[in-house]
């Protein structure tokens, strides 16, 4: 986590990347690699694809360094990049399922609860229980928890990365949210009555 | 103070710092503990935020650092490709004229530099290994002189430079049409020709980015620190330490003028800007420098041009001070001794500045 570089610092590489640097732009691959990757095959899980994807991706930003604007945040604009390449390259691949790029995609993550020092058996059962729940959310809700809590990105940065207004990301999130403790309670419920029986 | 009490299941989710406490990499550990104790009422609702956080949780991807290594090193060899050569020759002197820069008129530079003698491993996990790959070793040529004399090499552009014995350099056949940049390991000595497009002498963790210019350059590697004199014109140095933490900005990079140096000290990672050991006249005068009852404002001024350094000090209290002098083969220093001898006062290097301090002449 620490080894991350700092959004501050990833802008000032972003500037001299712009003005020419090489290695700059290489220093922001590096350090983003992993982010990237895992964001890569969250979208199509074939590694030499996805790794393709993010060569191409760096090649051509290279290649545009002269004319290339500021970003906000670097991550999420890669991120947002990687994404429009990849889908790109998916329905370039697979021309009979035309996919609509921002709607009918698919999207793949498997949340798999994190259950470090948690001891207590019946807690272990909830979390089990939850990451199922959150494993049956819609695709599009899956994406954005993901993107909040793996890439731990913002409001902002989820909407240019699912290309949504701020507002529907909220609602989105709102939504999942809410989804989630309908069926934690329905779990916790089950839960007591599992107890009595 | 943010209102936790206030708190629903979703704002919780939602706030950083509790996250950073469910994944056990939070810093206010105990604040949070404390928490949790004193609001037994709110026990349901952390329960709830931190069982969604945990549950949202994702395996990373297996991807070793080697991995990445050889993608971002794939990278740079292929963008040196991509990158157009520079159009021949053939615009060259067009493009001086218009930037009006004149073939090794504008800086020299003296870059002394210890490397790669001094890496802490455990300070620097995969940084080093990083940036040492980052180095797109197959698209560069190698000159190593292991000779006892020095070696002149000529660069893509035209550039000069005199590698020094038991020194190395690494540098790119053709130029990129971007930016220009050589890897050096011990000491060169070089004489750039003026382009738009930046010469960078990359050396560990400093880079030395130049526009059109004539310095030296020396990197020994069993030294411990990093140091970049300007003999005149104007360079840039910066570190490339990715690691700031968060509390101390530290500098940097800074910009060089004549006769100021950068000394980077490994052991603190810390970029400090003072002068050079003997600042040089910018331009070389036989000429003795002579005063005859001058102000010592006018002096300062002057020594100000020929040296390129700036030196402050109080005009309105030094005004009455009038000098006579002749000065001839005397070191910048030794001027400075003298004239603020004279007139009772100091002089101290300040930020690759002269400052003159002294009670002033009636």
């Amino acid at each position: 986590m620490s080894k991350r570089l700092a959004a501050q610092e990833a802008c000032e590489l972003w500037q001299d990347y712009r003005a020419g640097d090489i290695y700059a732009l290489g220093r922001i691959m590096q350090a983003y690699y992993p982010d990237l990757f895992h964001w890569g095959m969250r979208l199509h899980a074939e590694r030499e694809l996805v790794k393709d994807c993010i060569q191409e991706m760096f090649v051509n930003l290279w290649k545009q360094h002269h004319s290339i604007g500021t970003v906000e945040n670097v991550r999420s604009y890669l991120l947002a990049v990687l994404k429009a390449r990849i889908l790109r390259e998916l329905s370039r691949k697979h021309v009979t399922h035309q996919a609509n790029l921002t709607d009918e995609y698919a999207f793949s993550v498997e949340f798999a609860a994190d259950l470090r020092l948690i001891e207590e058996e019946h807690e272990v059962y909830q979390l089990r229980k939850l990451e199922q729940v959150m494993n049956y959310l819609p695709q599009r809700q899956k994406e954005l928890i993901y993107l909040r809590f793996y890439q731990n990105l913002s409001f902002e940065q989820i909407a240019e990365v699912m290309q949504l207004g701020r507002q529907s990301v909220y609602n989105l999130l709102q939504k999942s949210l809410g989804n989630l403790r309908k069926h934690w309670q329905v779990v916790l419920l089950s839960l007591l009555f599992s107890g009595l029986v | 103070m943010k209102r936790y009490n206030t708190y629903t299941v979703e704002d919780f989710v939602l706030d950083e710092d509790f996250r950073d406490w469910v994944r056990g990499e939070s810093t206010r550990e105990t604040f949070w503990l404390a928490y949790v104790q004193q609001h037994p009422e709110q026990a349901g609702v952390l329960k709830q935020a931190e069982q969604i956080i945990r549950a949202a949780h994702v395996r990373a991807e297996t991807l070793s650092e080697k991995e990445i290594r050889e993608e971002v090193q794939k990278f740079m060899s292929q963008a040196d490709q991509s990158t157009p050569a520079p159009t021949a020759d053939a615009p060259t002197r067009p493009l001086w004229r218009s930037y009006g820069l004149g073939l090794v008129a504008a800086a020299s530079l003296l870059l002394v530099l210890g490397l790669l003698g001094y890496l802490k491993p455990d300070r620097r996990p995969q940084l080093d290994g990083g940036l040492a790959n980052l180095m797109p070793r197959d698209s560069l040529t190698e000159t190593i002189n292991d000779t006892s004399t020095p070696l002149k090499l000529q660069l893509h552009d035209g550039s000069l430079v005199v590698l020094s014995p038991g020194s190395r350099l690494r540098y790119p056949a053709h130029f990129a049409a971007a930016s220009r940049r050589v890897y050096l390991s011990g000491q060169g000595t070089f004489a750039i020709q003026a382009r738009p497009q930046p010469f960078m002498v990359i050396t560990g963790d400093v880079v030395t980015k130049v526009l059109g210019t004539r310095f030296v350059v020396t990197a020994y590697e069993q030294d411990n620190r990093i140091s970049v004199q300007v003999q005149s014109g104007r360079v840039s140095v910066y570190t490339l330490r990715p690691e700031p933490k968060p509390d101390e900005r530290a500098v940097n990079g800074l910009i060089l003028t004549a006769n100021q140096a950068a000394i980077y000290e490994k052991t603190e990672q810390s970029l400090t800007k003072t002068l050079v050991a003997k600042p040089a006249l910018l331009v070389a005068r036989k000429v003795d420098f002579i005063y005859d009852e001058l102000p010592l404002p006018s002096i300062l001024r002057e020594l100000e041009r020929s040296y390129g350094i700036p030196i402050q000090f109080n005009a309105q209290s030094l005004e009455g001070c009038r000098i006579t002098a002749t000065f001839s083969n005397e070191s910048l220093y030794e001027k400075m001794d003298i004239l603020c001898k004279t007139v009772s006062g100091s002089y101290e290097i300040v930020d690759g500045q002269l400052v003159v301090s002294g009670p002033g002449c009636p």
